[in-house]
């Protein structure tokens, strides 16, 4: 691997040189395409050293001993979107009461005391698509912490005063999740299109927290906690033989269970193909916030490389369309972009957004739409695509600059079913795409017709009426069972 | 759980600043700096070399050669708080223009641009003129000279290579490219693969040396906008501005880095252009290289490009100083939004001998959740779902804010979480803290330091942030002595000289009802 990175890295920098550097001959160069680029120095890219403990869990193991510092974490085949939507919130109140309840053998209080006058920290943590474990811990404190989580993860107490404690934090993040306007708009975006009901779309409510007891903790917590359906990722300063003994005394002691690996729900058809404009009325701002899109796409798909090559050009960084026509050209927006935002194991979303003052609010759309309209028609042009390769390319390096990026990166790899050589050819896979891919891409897999419009704002301020980009639905983001 | 992190994240990134592109970047706070004593007696510290330049530009090396990347981090001693009335919003903007390039960036043909963009300033003040005739313009009038300006902007239009500082960056591989300004500086930073460390000697030298502040009225308007987001349409930023202009009667602390809307609408060309020359000398500027690159490569690339900028004398500080409060100040909102408490308390500048003193407490009362004010408030009493107390609002070189806030559960009250508040102040006030809370202060001092310290971007912040505000980069080691020697007295101390009501400043954020509309 390394001498495949290695070729490949300084293959890349090859931007044209013009001249020798003036720089090289004591006086400043005066352009940018002067400047003179010597060959990348080598680097040693450390390949993790993966294994499969007996009781089925995957372990990477990569030793890095530049501090006295060890990471440690944890990928769990769970996530929110295998709980009951009557139940939402259940995952996520999982993940907390493990650490705040702590076991019996460490209760959630004395480690409360114990990690933090000892700089360490223990999370578990269960988001949308993966559950993880984790521990951030001086090398003299790793095999306590290490021995804390392994307890932690097999036997949590989940005492009822600490889910009801956990509920309460969580209530209070959802009768305040209307103050904030932006959060308002990618929410309700995410559920138009996800379908509000679907694993994908369903939100933790007051009414959905009321349903959890500590039972379905328990029960959910048996179903998805085996040691078979983890990957384990630890790095920093230790020896790798000294490591595999310690994981095998602690973490490999648990015993093998019987599920598999939970199949990953499809998303919701019908929601996916919402199309329309869509109003949230917020009277307290002066600004608009706005999203755009559709459904995306999947990271392995043969488009990936072309799309994420197009969604630079149209609205990535500080050369893109959107950045330059509606931030530097018309001074509409201080905050606006596109990301083509591809799952790994199920499609993302196609997001245009931004924000605006309301007296601008249908030109900033008419502005976007029309970048995603012209890209359809005209694709992008060799300068471009040249442009956003180099960008790619040339920063290639930055993947491999910290030990934790690697192993994680060959976690998530592995989590999702990719192959662990994705990122080998990432470069091969960049260089290759041509502007006709790139407009073939485009006019797959990018529908600026069919766009969901979302705004949240003052109507009453706008430029001009949003009927004016079709049926306006307005949305009522009442908080249910809110007084 | 997540709309809270938002809200946390959301005042402190107002309480850090503001950014060039909202983004992730990550500002390292003086308390995460603080540093391990044997760190200075590891190679690593004396890896650091520094270097000054004849016309006063300081340099910082520190060779890292384990991956071919350098990250760069450039401080300028250039804040919202050296500012005057009228031209708030000066420094932030100024900072947006040192993207639009130079001379020898952004155009593709400096000589006839530069004649445009004189015609686009003498149209645009033409413009002006007219219109502050109030009720006496002439709107035929106005409207010509409206459309002469649009013309004039569209004309130099033509030579401007759109973003293209920002472009080359990318192009050449750069990443973490941004820049922010607060109430104390403005700091500019990327990283690039080792081989094209030279483009960075290029373009930070050049925007300083030559900048062109090209496309100005519109990018003016881009700041407007931040301000429109960040202050306009949010409970917490609006909040966050008025507290600071109760508590600062004097001080430009208590003026918004973004600026008032009035200023950013009228701030002219030449405003900003004289603003830089007598701010950015090189006497004010610190450069931070971190990376694959050696000590007299970077010499001899600094001296090649940045030996051009001429000297000129550093201006004079902030001469305000903030008279003692003397009486209690108290603000009630009635907004949109969830109730929030915050409350605010004057105290002395980060290099104060008590400046430690400080971190300590606010580790005590916000780190983690054996922190006090989280076992009170969301753990114990459980009146609030979050609760912190922190120093340092809105900059740390001039004596500055110890601020609290808490966001009161569902069913209780901002009077609920001041009394808690309060009572946790009392507490440091007559109890000694035990040891073992003020080793856990230490530890995680030690540990925050050596996670800061892992990486080139980490280390070129924190070299930088520690040269530029305290005058010395050595004081990032120096920092954990100075966390080590804080004694229980100490803390008593200090609580009780600076939590008192007549140094006091509170924010009540009530939700708004149909009787108080």
């Amino acid at each position: 691997m390394k001498n495949l990175i290695y070729s490949l890295l300084t293959a890349a920098l090859c931007l044209s040189v013009n001249s020798v550097s003036a720089a090289e001959q004591g006086k400043p160069v005066t352009n940018y395409k002067e400047i003179q680029l010597p060959e990348l120095n080598s680097m040693q890219i450390q390949k993790p050293e993966r294994y499969v403990m007996e009781n089925g869990m995957t372990v990477y193991l990569l030793e890095d001993h530049e501090v006295p510092l060890i990471d440690l974490s944890l990928l769990i085949y769970t996530g929110s979107r295998w709980e009951p939507a009557d139940k939402a919130g259940l995952a996520e109140i999982i993940g907390e009461v493990i650490r705040t309840g702590g076991s019996k053998k460490f209760p959630g209080d004395e480690l409360d005391d114990e990690l933090d006058n000892s700089a360490t920290s223990i999370e578990i943590g269960i988001g949308r698509n993966e559950g993880s474990a984790s521990i951030n811990s001086l090398k003299h404190n790793f095999a306590h912490s290490l021995e804390i989580l392994t307890d932690l993860l097999q036997n949590p107490s989940f005492p009822e005063e600490k889910i009801a404690l956990c509920k309460q934090e969580i209530a209070g993040g959802i009768v305040r999740r209307n103050d904030d306007a932006s959060g308002i708009c990618s929410r309700e975006f995410n559920r138009l299109l996800r379908g509000k009901d679907s694993p994908y779309g369903h939100q933790v409510e007051l009414t959905t927290l009321a349903n959890i007891s500590r039972e379905d903790l328990i029960q959910f917590h048996q179903q998805y906690f085996q040691p078979q359906n983890m990957i384990l990722g630890v790095w920093g300063d230790f020896n790798a033989t000294e490591m595999k003994k310690l994981l095998a005394d602690t973490l490999g002691q648990w015993k093998k269970g019987t599920a598999t690996r939970p199949a990953v729900p499809g998303i919701d058809m019908k929601a996916a193909g919402t199309t329309g404009v869509y109003l949230v009325e917020k009277t307290d701002i002066e600004q608009s916030f706005i999203r755009m899109g559709h459904i995306g796409g999947l990271q392995s798909d043969p488009d990936y490389y072309a799309l994420i090559l197009l969604n630079d050009i149209l609205g990535g960084g500080f050369s893109s369309r959107l950045f330059c026509h509606i931030r530097t050209d018309k001074g509409l927006a201080y905050h606006v972009g596109s990301s083509w935002g591809a799952g790994m194991d199920i499609p993302g979303t196609f997001i245009v957004s931004g924000s605006t003052k309301l007296a601008s609010t249908a030109e900033f759309i008419q502005a976007a739409r029309e970048e995603v309209e012209r890209v359809i028609k005209e694709g992008v042009t060799e300068e471009e695509l040249q442009r956003s390769k180099d960008t790619f390319l040339n920063g290639f390096v930055f993947e491999f600059d910290s030990t934790g990026k690697i192993v994680t990166r060959l976690m998530a790899y592995e989590y999702y079913g990719y192959p662990a050589d994705t990122l080998e050819h990432f470069q091969e896979n960049i260089a290759k795409v041509t502007c006709a891919d790139i407009l073939a891409a485009a006019k797959k897999h990018l529908k600026p017709q069919n766009m969901l419009i979302l705004v949240v704002g003052n109507p009453e301020k706008f430029d001009k009426p949003l009927t004016e980009f079709g049926k306006v639905t307005p949305l009522d983001i009442t908080i249910p069972g809110m007084n | 759980m997540m709309d809270i992190l938002t809200l946390k994240k959301l005042s402190v990134a107002i309480a850090l600043g503001v950014m060039l592109m909202g983004s992730e970047a990550v500002t390292v706070s003086a308390a995460e700096n603080a540093a391990s004593p044997e760190t200075q007696t590891t190679p690593i510290d004396s890896r650091i070399q520094e270097f000054t330049l004849d016309n006063g530009w300081k340099f910082i090396v520190l060779p890292r050669h384990e991956v071919p990347t350098v990250s760069f981090y450039t401080w300028a001693d250039v804040g919202s708080a050296q500012e005057v009335k009228g031209i708030t919003g000066i420094a932030h903007l100024l900072e947006h223009l040192a993207f639009k390039g130079t001379s020898h960036i952004g155009t593709t043909d400096y000589e006839k641009e530069k004649v445009a963009l004189e015609k686009v300033d003498a149209a645009y003040q033409a413009l002006i003129d007219e219109t502050r005739k109030g009720n006496k313009a002439d709107m035929e009038q106005l409207e010509k000279l409206n459309r002469d300006f649009q013309a004039a902007q569209e004309d130099a239009g033509q030579y401007v290579v759109p973003n293209e500082f920002g472009m080359v960056i990318e192009l050449f591989g750069g990443r973490g490219l941004n820049a922010s300004t607060s109430s104390d500086r403005t700091d500019y930073f990327f990283s690039l693969p080792s081989n094209a460390a030279e483009l960075w000697f290029f373009l930070e030298s050049d925007r300083f040396y030559e900048p062109v502040f090209r496309e100005f009225y519109k990018e003016r308007n881009v700041v407007t906008e931040e301000r429109r987001m960040r202050t306009e349409s949010s409970p917490i930023g609006f909040a966050l501005e008025e507290l600071l202009a109760a508590a600062y009667k004097a001080h430009p602390y208590g003026e918004p880095t973004v600026g008032h809307f009035s200023d950013l609408q009228n701030l002219t060309p030449q405003n900003v252009m004289h603003f830089f020359r007598t701010q950015y000398v090189p006497a004010s500027m610190t450069s931070v290289i971190v990376g694959d690159i050696t000590l007299e490569r970077a010499k001899e690339l600094a001296k090649i490009y940045f030996e051009r900028i001429p000297a000129s004398p550093k201006p004079e500080p902030t001469r305000t100083v903030e008279p003692p409060q003397n009486v209690e100040r108290k603000l009630i909102f009635h907004l949109q939004s969830q109730p929030t408490y915050i409350v605010a308390y004057h105290k002395p500048e980060m290099m104060h001998p008590d400046g430690a003193i400080y971190d300590a407490i606010s580790s005590i009362l916000s780190d983690g959740r054996s922190s006090r004010l989280y076992r009170s408030l969301v753990r114990d009493k459980q009146i609030a779902v979050a609760a912190e107390g922190f120093s340092g609002f809105p900059g740390e070189k001039y004596p500055n804010l110890f601020l609290f806030y808490a966001m009161p559960a569902p069913g209780h009250t901002n009077e609920e979480v001041a009394q808690a508040i309060q009572e946790e102040i009392q507490k440091l006030i007559n109890e000694p803290v035990s040891e073992a809370e003020l080793t856990g202060v230490k530890n995680r001092a030690e540990a925050g330091m050596l996670r800061a310290l892992t990486s080139n971007s980490g280390w070129a912040s924190a070299l930088g942030q520690y040269q530029g505000m305290t005058g010395d980069w050595r004081n990032l080691f120096r920092q954990l002595d100075r966390i080590r020697a804080v004694t229980p007295a100490d803390i008593q101390r200090v609580a009780r000289e600076t939590f008192k009501d007549t140094n006091k400043t509170s924010a009540y954020i009530e939700t708004l009802t149909t009787e108080n509309e």
